[in-house]
């Protein structure tokens, strides 16, 4: 951590916004604190711009839809122009011009140490170097949200919110992982099996399944105390031997098969009665011969019926060419006979279809029998193959004459008798095979004894695979819990972190703001300004208004009071955090700010600030006197802007009465400037003696005139014995044309009583009763101790006085 | 050296990191890899913070 330093000799501007020749804002080699006074329009804020974009590289207010970089560049500049601000620091090695390049549109600096730019792109980044209106506004109406980010941006505590944030989104996407769901939904799967269907409970460790399966071996006569997963692997292969055989199992299977084909085979022996079916039905359409004789004659018939569908008018008949009498009659007879024609088509169609199927039937039926047959005789299984055979002949003969008569369209006869016979002696055969394949079957069958290994070592097998998954997917789901519990311990630590940051930055802020405010509001009842978390997200003032909680604090504050707490915010973030500069400029920003208020801000200022460089602008007359009277050895600047000269510093005086002898010297018209400076004068005064004046609300005690203040402030002299009151240098002005005049005139014209030189005199001359060389009022602060006196500050000028 | 100046939260989190690294109560892999994350300036967005957590769930599950 270093103790701010820096502080500003020179600010030169070239062509930067409103500013079009060079304007060098000199601060002298002891870096002087400056006030600089411009009408509002006449270009002050732009030393304030200029050192924003210097630090910053861009212009807060100047952002957003049609404003680019190139907007710093003063507008009446040429082409060829550059644009350049300039500053020398207190410290040489820090010195730099940024320059905007027109044609890149970038900026560069001169000075490229590294000093420099860890000066500028870090050691100078969070300072608060300029506080204007505009944000003053700003930072008052905002949310508490938004006032706890930019409290935050201060010192960079935004950086400690996003390291908390990526690591607390981390978090969340390990926590809701789809992958550490679906291992915890695997686990129970597993869990449930060996629960269900092999231990009775879940295993989940290598001890627990050695321990189980130790049990489950107990089974295969293997007794012994498994230590190590090799153990098992062999326990497991001496287990495989003792299993039932493997060979008896394979026949009973295929015993089992042949079983069940002999049954569906069983079911299709009748396809004997689908044949005969088919022969009655092709024996009763072929009894009609003409029919079936004619088949060929449909297209012939069909081309008469269409010729004389087309003329019926004809007298010969299409076919024959024989003479009609009738043609309608004839069409009649020609579309009966070709309708009667298609049926029977029709008819053979369909019989042809059936027959075919009746075939592939036949022939499937005799492979699978043949097989049956075969695995029969393999096995040793005691059957009539003869009257398997006789069946199958039986219908492979049929089914061949059927298929020969079909061709010639004859009539089919053939032996059903025969073929019944052998139907019923095949049912029989069949019936007799069950029991000699039962027999066989029965010799094939497990003991209870060799169904329990059988069954134990599938525990084994299924087991051990369900454990070991369940203790890898275990691993993977400890090592995301254990990530997640560090990591919700790292996300827990950096909200405390940011929590406790936030609240020293608070309280370290509160602290200063309250001292300041109080300093500024001293006569209100405004109490214990802070400010406060509020919600999990938020940051707000809040203060004591005549004894109530007040919160936020634009329901209760005039406008003023609103504004002195942007001030004092500023002001102690600026003395808690800026780290690298030790200056900071206040641009314009007093609204509503009474004549005691703004005494106070410069009393505070140099109470708290006097270490600091402070650059004051102002757009008030008043206030831009009010400095110049209260710290005569600032720097002391007027700005004044046109288009075709851009802004320049106009000449003036330290001491505002020299400025107005000044302007009239060159035979400018200055009564109202005396009367301004007179009645500033005799307010000052005031103040500083404690001058008892009847009370008025607000503004109307603002506007106080020199006829008012002067009996008072004569009362008070005199009260306290003060002898000054019977001087030449007092009674001259008190007694004065100009005074007299000043007073009993509301909107006097002073120009016109003349001897103007005479009344700067009297000013002069009274003025140097109360305020020393030094430019420092006799106050009441400053009591001579054993004397009957007061003094300025600085001790140079006393005056007879009695308490 | 001002005590009235607080520090920086970059200040903060290097003096939080390097007390983390000493934190017996963390996995000494995650508290090492978010230092380095720290140090490498990669902790401002969570995308690297997630590859780290998955390579050491990798390494933690084998």
């Amino acid at each position: 951590m270093s103790i701010p330093d820096v502080k500003l000799k020179k600010i030169s501007l070239l062509n930067f916004r409103g500013a079009k020749e060079l304007l060098d804002l000199d601060l002298g080699s002891d870096c002087k604190n400056c006030a600089i006074f411009g009408y509002n329009a006449e270009g002050k804020s732009t030393i304030t711009q200029a050192l924003e974009w210097f630090f910053t590289n861009k212009i807060a207010f100047l952002s957003g839809e049609g404003i680019t970089d190139e907007d710093i560049i003063n507008l009446a500049s040429s082409e060829s122009d550059e644009t350049s601000v300039d500053i020398v620091f207190n410290k040489p090695s820090l010195n730099s011009s940024k320059i905007f390049d027109k044609n890149k549109g970038r900026h560069t600096f001169s000075n490229n140490s590294i000093e420099f730019k860890d000066y500028i792109d870090n050691k100078a980044k969070y300072d608060r170097l300029y506080l204007n209106q505009h944000t003053i506004l700003w930072f008052l109406a905002q949310p508490k949200g938004e006032k706890k980010e930019q409290i935050a941006k201060i010192v960079g505590y935004e950086e400690i919110i996003k390291v908390k944030s990526s690591i607390s989104g981390a978090l969340r996407e390990l926590e809701h992982d789809s992958r550490l769901a679906d291992l915890q939904g695997r686990v129970a799967n597993n869990s449930g099996i060996m629960t269900r269907q092999i231990y009775g409970e879940a295993v989940n460790d290598i001890f627990g399944l050695l321990l189980k399966s130790s049990n489950l071996l107990k089974v295969f006569g293997i007794e012994k105390e498994l230590k190590t997963l090799d153990e098992f692997d062999i326990a497991l292969k001496e287990a495989i031997q003792r299993l039932p055989s493997q060979e008896r199992a394979k026949e009973r299977v295929i015993l089992e098969d042949l079983k069940t084909k002999i049954s569906v085979l069983e079911k299709k022996v009748d396809l004997l009665f689908a044949i005969t079916k088919w022969i009655t039905d092709f024996n009763a359409l072929i009894q009609d011969k003409e029919s079936v004789s004619k088949l060929n004659l449909d297209g012939l018939l069909r081309q008469a019926e269409i010729v004389l569908k087309s003329d019926l008018s004809r007298k010969t008949c299409p076919l024959c060419e024989q003479p009609i009498e009738d043609p309608e009659a004839l069409l009649s007879h020609l579309i009966e006979r070709y309708r009667k024609l298609i049926d029977t088509r029709k008819k053979l169609s369909a019989l042809s279809y059936d027959l075919s199927k009746l075939q592939n039937s036949i022939q499937q039926n005799g492979r699978e029998w043949d097989e049956a047959l075969r695995l029969l005789k393999e096995k040793r299984i005691t059957h009539a193959t003869d009257k398997f055979q006789a069946y199958l002949r039986g219908l492979n003969e049929s089914i061949s004459i059927v298929n020969e008569h079909f061709k010639t369209l004859t009539n089919v006869s053939i032996d059903v008798v025969a073929l019944e016979v052998a139907l019923q002696e095949v049912s029989v055969a069949i019936k007799e095979i069950y029991p000699n394949l039962n027999s066989k079957l029965s010799g094939l069958s497990i003991t209870e004894d060799e169904k329990k290994r059988q069954i134990a070592f599938s525990k084994l097998t299924r087991g051990k695979e369900l454990v070991l998954d369940n203790i890898k997917y275990n691993k993977e789901i400890s090592a995301s819990k254990l990530l997640i519990a560090n990591m919700r311990q790292i996300e827990t630590q950096l909200l405390d972190l940011q929590n406790s940051t936030m609240r020293k930055i608070l309280e370290a802020l509160s602290t200063d703001v309250n001292n300041y405010f109080c300093l500024l509001n001293e006569k209100d009842r405004i109490k214990n300004v802070k400010l406060e978390v509020v919600g999990e997200e938020g940051i707000e003032f809040s203060l004591e208004f005549y004894g109530v909680e007040a919160s936020p604090p634009r329901k209760f504050l005039s406008e003023s009071q609103l504004n002195s707490l942007g001030i004092v915010f500023f002001l102690a973030a600026v003395k808690k955090f800026n780290k690298t500069n030790k200056f900071f400029i206040l641009d314009d920003v007093l609204v509503s700010f009474d004549k005691n208020y703004r005494l106070r801000l410069l009393e505070l200022i140099e109470k708290e600030f006097g270490d600091y460089q402070i650059l004051l602008l102002t757009h008030e007359e008043y206030w831009y006197h009010m400095i110049k009277r209260k710290f005569p050895n600032w720097v002391f600047k007027e700005v004044a802007w046109s288009f075709e000269n851009g802004i320049r510093f106009k000449d003036t005086k330290q001491d505002l009465l020299e400025d107005i002898v000044e302007q009239h010297k060159k035979g400018q018209k200055v009564g109202n400037e005396l009367r301004t400076y007179v009645e500033g004068l005799l307010k000052e005064i005031c103040i500083a003696l404690e001058v008892k004046l009847p009370f008025r609300l607000g503004l109307e005690n603002e506007r106080r005139t020199i006829g008012e203040l002067f009996p008072f402030l004569t009362n008070t002299l005199k009260d306290h014995q003060c002898d000054v009151v019977d001087s030449k240098q007092y009674k001259d002005l008190e007694v004065s044309n100009f005074i007299m005049t000043a007073s009993s005139h509301h909107n006097p014209d002073l120009d016109s009583l003349g001897d103007t030189d005479e009344t700067i005199k009297k000013i002069f001359e009274f003025r140097s009763i109360f305020v020393c060389k030094k430019h420092k009022l006799v106050s009441r602060n400053n009591v001579v101790p054993g004397k009957n006196q007061i003094s300025c500050k600085c001790g140079c000028q006393n005056l007879n006085w009695k308490e | 050296m001002s005590k009235d100046i607080l520090k920086t939260g970059k200040e903060i989190l290097d003096d939080y990191f390097k007390e983390l690294a000493k934190n017996q109560d963390i996995d000494q892999d995650l508290r090492l890899a978010l230092t380095d994350l720290w140090e490498q300036n990669k902790l401002y967005t969570r995308t690297h913070v997630v590859h780290v957590l998955d390579l050491l769930r990798e390494k933690k599950s084998k």
